[in-house]
């Protein structure tokens, strides 16, 4: 075995793992100094986190009866608790969508560096994002515990802060989302799942992940580079993902379709830099062989193309066509595995807005969906 | 009174609204709205899920949200109650965990915004007291402060990290929290040693956090 990352050591912990895993684990922590400083260090953190939030605990226990009574109470003058209840769950796609632009913001930001230009310039690159690229990442599974587990330790640095975050309102038509948002919704003709539609508006957001030069380094240095292309004094910089609107439309009970609208996404980064060099070592990082990497970095637009890595085991993905734009079709599970996987993604631009259709449906009715739009 | 519960003072606004999604739907299925609309809940079934989960559901919104966890529980079931229908097949349990942590995360960081706006202002916060469940007023400032600074820190995190922490500390297994999360279980472990290293740093660069994080071996 080789080092254990610290999710396993995690679950391990908590008694998580089978019994095999488990022994296996016990094992070679026994006669590895390095995951044993890991799982001290996972340890410590796991108890002092659970020492606080066990302060939160409420001092009385709940009781059932009197709140059932008094819920009766109320639903009993509410009319239909329809509609309105079931608004309200996208937070979690809005911030997986800004969260994955940021992450992505920093590989191509990293991907922006070079030594060459001089590094005093102190405007931004603004990196506007008009077109998708994928690119596989090896499915093979020991590659990924490792990839998993240096990028954790790598991009653990540049956890998004989040820098404004401007209220999710719901609205009650297009008319209005649009503008309340400042650009022309589009509603679908068509929708794979029945139930009303709900519609929000999200004011601007904007995430912001600071690169340092030794974690650059690192990472250049973890892809198999030469980390001296960063120089001494270079002073760090900052990845900033800035969404100024983003609308989103869902429609269905426990099946869902989401649709998200981002307008004039844009990343920002410190810029003046040779995109080519760190992008080549972002792939590589993601496991492409060396030539591949270097191939495929050099073919990109890194000015414009939000690249998505795609781990074969959780999805694969496919080039298409929505509304006579270049379009990527993300699409969830590994057949291999058996696993349903997540919701499936469909992913373009036009005329400075992103749009997204996620549903876990067929991939006809997505595609059925996302032209319904135009 | 909670933002959620000001609905029933919108009925014209709702009324138009599903006037607007009943042109939309009607194209997509017509017996949509019929069904929604009358197909009521099975209220002997409500009330066992009710009973099943309430503790749980009020045990992770109070660490979030602390004396609010009545209201917003309250509001958990209500959309449970006005989903019922189309939650047949459907993981009750993690469909609550996921509503659950939802609307305390966001609650807690509109309560977060709210003391922004008013510390700006100069304005002494509310609800702070001394509320008298203890004997000794210091020992209730100090745990209150502590409390004051942990949900501080959750505010601060990424809102899945936040709501794993919480479902965790809440007593969750990880199968439970992959399910409420809607993550791989495999990914548990990994979420959760993120979130906590996360939520150590938020809790250590917190004022008056720092003294308390001398605690790795």
């Amino acid at each position: 075995m080789r080092g254990v990352t610290r999710g396993k050591l995690r679950a391990y912990l908590d008694g998580e793992v089978d019994a095999r895993t488990a022994e296996a684990i016990s094992a070679h922590v026994q006669q590895c100094t390095r995951c044993q400083r890991r799982l001290a260090e996972v340890r410590a953190n796991a108890r002092s986190t659970s020492e606080r939030l066990g302060q939160l605990a409420p001092a009385h226990r709940p009781e059932a009866s009197p709140a059932l009574a008094q819920f009766r109470a109320a639903a009993g003058n509410a009319t239909a608790p329809m509609g309105r209840w079931q608004h309200m769950e996208t937070k979690r796609i809005w911030r997986t969508a800004l969260a994955s632009l940021v992450v992505i913001g920093v590989v191509v930001g990293l991907a922006s560096f070079a030594p060459a230009r001089a590094l005093a310039e102190q405007f931004l690159g603004i990196f506007r994002v008009k077109r998708f690229a994928a690119v596989a990442v090896p499915p093979n599974q020991a590659d990924m515990e490792q990839l998993e587990a240096s990028l954790e330790q790598a991009l653990e640095a540049y956890e998004p802060q989040v820098i404004v975050d401007e209220p999710v309102v719901d609205v009650s038509s297009i008319a209005e989302a649009s503008e309340l948002a400042g650009f022309q919704v589009r509603m679908p003709g068509y929708l794979p799942f029945d139930g009303s539609p709900t519609i929000q508006v999200k004011g601007r957001t904007e995430l912001a992940s600071t690169i340092d030069r030794d974690a650059l380094a690192m990472l250049l240095q973890t892809a198999g580079m030469d980390a001296s292309a960063v120089p001494a004094d270079w002073p760090g910089g900052e990845v900033r993902a800035i969404a100024p609107a983003t609308v989103s439309i869902e429609a269905g009970a426990e099946q869902v379709v989401s649709i998200l609208q981002v307008w004039n996404a844009e990343i920002q980064y410190p810029a003046g830099i040779e995109p080519s060099l760190v992008g080549e070592a972002a792939l590589r990082l993601l496991g492409l062989p060396a030539a591949q990497a270097q191939r495929f970095s050099r073919s990109i637009d890194w000015t414009s193309t939000l690249l998505l890595p795609v781990p074969s085991r959780l999805a694969s993905f496919q080039e298409t066509v929505v509304a006579g734009q270049q379009a990527i079709l993300l699409i969830a599970g590994d057949p291999a595995r058996g696993e349903p996987g997540e919701a499936h993604v469909l992913l373009w631009e036009k005329d400075d807005v992103l749009y997204a259709v996620i549903a876990r449906t067929n991939l006809e009715a997505l595609t059925r969906t996302a032209e319904s739009m135009f | 009174m909670s933002e959620g519960r000001s609905h029933k003072g919108q009925a014209p606004a709702q009324a138009g609204r599903s006037q607007t999604e009943a042109t939309h739907t009607e194209s997509v299925n017509s017996n949509t709205l019929l069904a929604e609309t009358t197909r009521f809940p099975d209220q002997a079934a409500f009330a066992e899920l009710f009973r099943s989960y309430y503790g749980r559901v009020y045990q992770v919104l109070y660490r979030l949200v602390g004396d609010e966890a009545d209201d917003l529980a309250q509001e958990v079931f209500l959309r449970l109650y006005g989903r019922m229908p189309q939650l047949i097949g459907v993981d009750v349990g993690a469909w609550l965990y996921r509503v659950a942590t939802r609307l305390g995360y966001n609650a807690l960081r509109a309560a977060q915004r709210r003391e922004r706006y008013r510390d700006a202002l100069g304005h002494a916060p509310d609800g702070d007291g001394w509320q008298g469940t203890t004997p000794d007023p210091e020992a209730w400032a100090e745990v209150h402060a502590t409390q004051q600074r942990v949900r501080q820190a959750l505010g601060r995190l990424a809102g899945r990290q936040a709501r794993l922490l919480t479902l965790r500390s809440s007593g969750l297994s990880y199968r439970e929290i992959a399910a409420a999360l809607q993550v791989a279980p495999g990914s548990v472990g990994t979420l959760l040693a993120r979130a906590e290293r996360a939520f150590k740093r938020v809790y250590g660069s917190l004022p008056g956090g720092a003294a308390e994080t001398g605690d790795v071996p």
